[in-house]
């Protein structure tokens, strides 16, 4: 039988096409995928929690530790746990003779250990691709910015360490300790972005491709995955946000419609953001008549519902919307 | 002396002896103050006699046994200002202490009069309440330098605002009248007294004219001047900003 030679190549081309818009379709949209696992964490430990047979597990024991905290990783597969121990103080005196430091291990969702960093880890995040993670080192300053001491990137497959950056001085002001404060590794171009407490001029982009370090004129370093705008987290006042193009500030957009700015991006590839209102029941002491104290206990108020908004910064618009009770 | 020069002379006398009670220039002055001073501030001119000996001070020439004008003046805005004859406050007082961290002494306790007076003032009565032990923790205000007398001003990296004397960092209370640093947001939360913290905002705020409280929400707090931070940077301390006694913008 003769093969028509020509159409059989088209047919496979035909077929690669199927397969590749099967694969994108498959991995458009990570958040629609069922998570195999949910974790939380209290003062016993952090819980794993099997969505399909609901058998929940303590894969990490947090009792006894000062204070904890932990993320996991783009894919989920390793999560990393934060671990603070606490200071000393002297009997008698007031500071800190030894201050609280930090490190960072690395587990398994079955909680076997991978890695550990005793570097004083301040701030991490991960890359895209979940084998590294960039980080800042610092030393703790009770009620300031910590003191920074260099931004780091850590390769879980082989354990390697590289700094990339160790300082940034200030042209005028002498005793400013310039460094990184926040970071985060960019999905839209896989490169390592450093923030300083409340830039003058600027901050900075580590490319890892080529290992240069260089100034960007963006106030902030949280990019929606199509860049069009960031997120400025870090700041004593309220987190802002900005158009990336124009570095203009539209932060009342979003707060005159929610009454606040979310603090993150839903990792769609677009500039979405996932806001909440909160319903309570109405308390006795929403109203104070004058005379009373400034000041009182918090009353713990009763949710009536949540309503959860996905929001399209760049069309002003709630695209998606739905209500818990 | 007729009738009516001796009635004229009655009226005038009384008027004389009335004028003698009230008029001030009749009595003669003295350095002696009045009976009504508190034995904090002996010359009753609203700077206490610890403010006027303290010796970060001495560059204004204060004098605790004769009245001084207040002589701090708040520039600008707290995240954007500075302060002119700023006043250092007293490392440890009644009812309160102050605490370093990492910073040399007397080079960040600088502020205004009146945030030194709701300090002061909401020490005493924390004690004479009987919250101590333990005593209140006070921590960062401006920064200064007595020698160079450049007293506030931009203060970054430590903070973004703190910049013109009008604002204090305050430890959280123990419940083990331990005088050391406090996490809310860590395990050691079981150590927190909400009901002293409370207490204590609230004689900061009878001290002084108090715009904003920043506090962590694990404080378990609220109020008419109380901002919640989700960062996690108030966890160790709560922020209290007072209103600018010289008005703002100059």
């Amino acid at each position: 039988m003769r093969i028509n030679k020509t159409k059989a190549s088209i047919g496979f081309i035909f077929c690669l096409c199927l397969l590749l818009v099967f694969t994108l379709i498959i991995n458009a949209d990570r958040n629609t995928t069922h998570r195999a696992y949910v974790y939380s964490i209290d003062s016993k430990g952090i819980h794993r929690l099997n969505t399909k047979t609901n058998e929940e597990k303590i894969i990490f024991d947090t009792a006894g530790l000062y204070k904890v905290s932990f993320s996991l990783s783009p894919s989920d597969a390793i999560i990393a746990v934060l671990i603070t121990e606490r200071g000393v103080t002297p009997p008698g005196e007031h500071d800190y003779s030894i201050l609280p430091r930090n490190s960072l291990i690395f587990i398994n969702p079955e909680g076997k250990r991978i890695a550990k960093l005793d570097d004083d880890v301040r701030e991490y995040v991960w890359s895209p691709d979940g084998d590294k993670i960039a980080y800042i080192t610092g030393t703790y300053r009770e009620g300031k910015m910590f003191k920074t001491t260099g931004v780091y990137i850590f390769d879980l497959r082989d354990g390697s360490k590289k700094q990339i950056t160790k300082d940034f001085p200030h042209p005028t002001m002498k005793d400013y300790i310039g460094g990184g404060y926040d970071i985060n590794w960019a999905v839209h171009d896989s490169n390592i972005y450093i923030q300083e407490f409340e830039p003058l001029g600027g901050n900075y982009r580590y490319n890892t491709k080529t290992g240069k370090t260089e100034k960007v004129p963006y106030k902030g370093i949280h990019f929606s995955p199509d860049r069009k705008y960031y997120l400025v987290l870090l700041s004593e006042d309220s987190p802002h946000l900005y158009v990336t193009a124009t570095n203009q500030e539209i932060t009342e957009q979003v707060t005159s419609r929610f009454g606040y700015l979310p603090q993150s991006w839903i990792q769609d590839r677009k500039h979405h953001m996932l806001a909440v209102k909160v319903d309570y029941e109405p308390s006795a002491l929403d109203s104070i008549g004058p005379g009373k104290p400034k000041v009182w206990k918090k009353v713990e108020r009763k949710i009536r519902q949540k309503t959860y908004f996905v929001y399209d910064v760049e069309k002003d618009q709630i695209i998606k919307e739905w209500t818990e009770k | 002396m007729g009738k009516k020069t001796r009635f004229l002379a009655l009226i005038m006398l009384i008027i004389f002896i009335g004028g003698y009670q009230s008029c001030d220039w009749f009595t003669p002055k003295t350095d002696t103050p009045p009976d009504t001073c508190p034995s904090w501030d002996t010359d009753c001119d609203n700077i206490s006699n610890a403010v006027e000996t303290n010796s970060a001070n001495s560059y204004l020439g204060l004098d605790p046994n004769s009245p001084n004008a207040n002589p701090s003046i708040a520039h600008g805005y707290p995240c954007n200002g500075w302060i002119e004859k700023a006043l250092n406050l007293v490392n440890s007082g009644t009812g309160y202490y102050h605490y370093l961290g990492t910073d040399p002494i007397d080079t960040d306790d600088w502020g205004v009069l009146h945030l030194i007076n709701m300090i002061e003032g909401a020490g005493r009565e924390w004690y004479s309440n009987g919250y101590t032990p333990p005593k209140i923790g006070v921590g960062d205000m401006s920064k200064g330098n007595a020698e160079t007398q450049e007293f506030g001003g931009d203060w970054r990296p430590d903070h973004k605002c703190h910049q013109n004397g009008l604002e204090v960092d305050i430890r959280y209370v123990r419940n083990d009248e331990k005088e050391i640093g406090l996490d809310i947001g860590s395990a050691d939360s079981i150590y927190y007294d909400v009901d002293a913290t409370i207490a204590l905002m609230n004689f900061l705020i009878q001290n002084g004219s108090v715009t904003e409280i920043i506090l962590s929400p694990y404080a378990g707090i609220q109020g008419e001047v109380v901002v919640e931070d989700t960062t996690g940077k108030h966890d160790d301390h709560f922020h209290v900003e007072i209103e600018d006694p010289d008005g703002t913008g100059n």
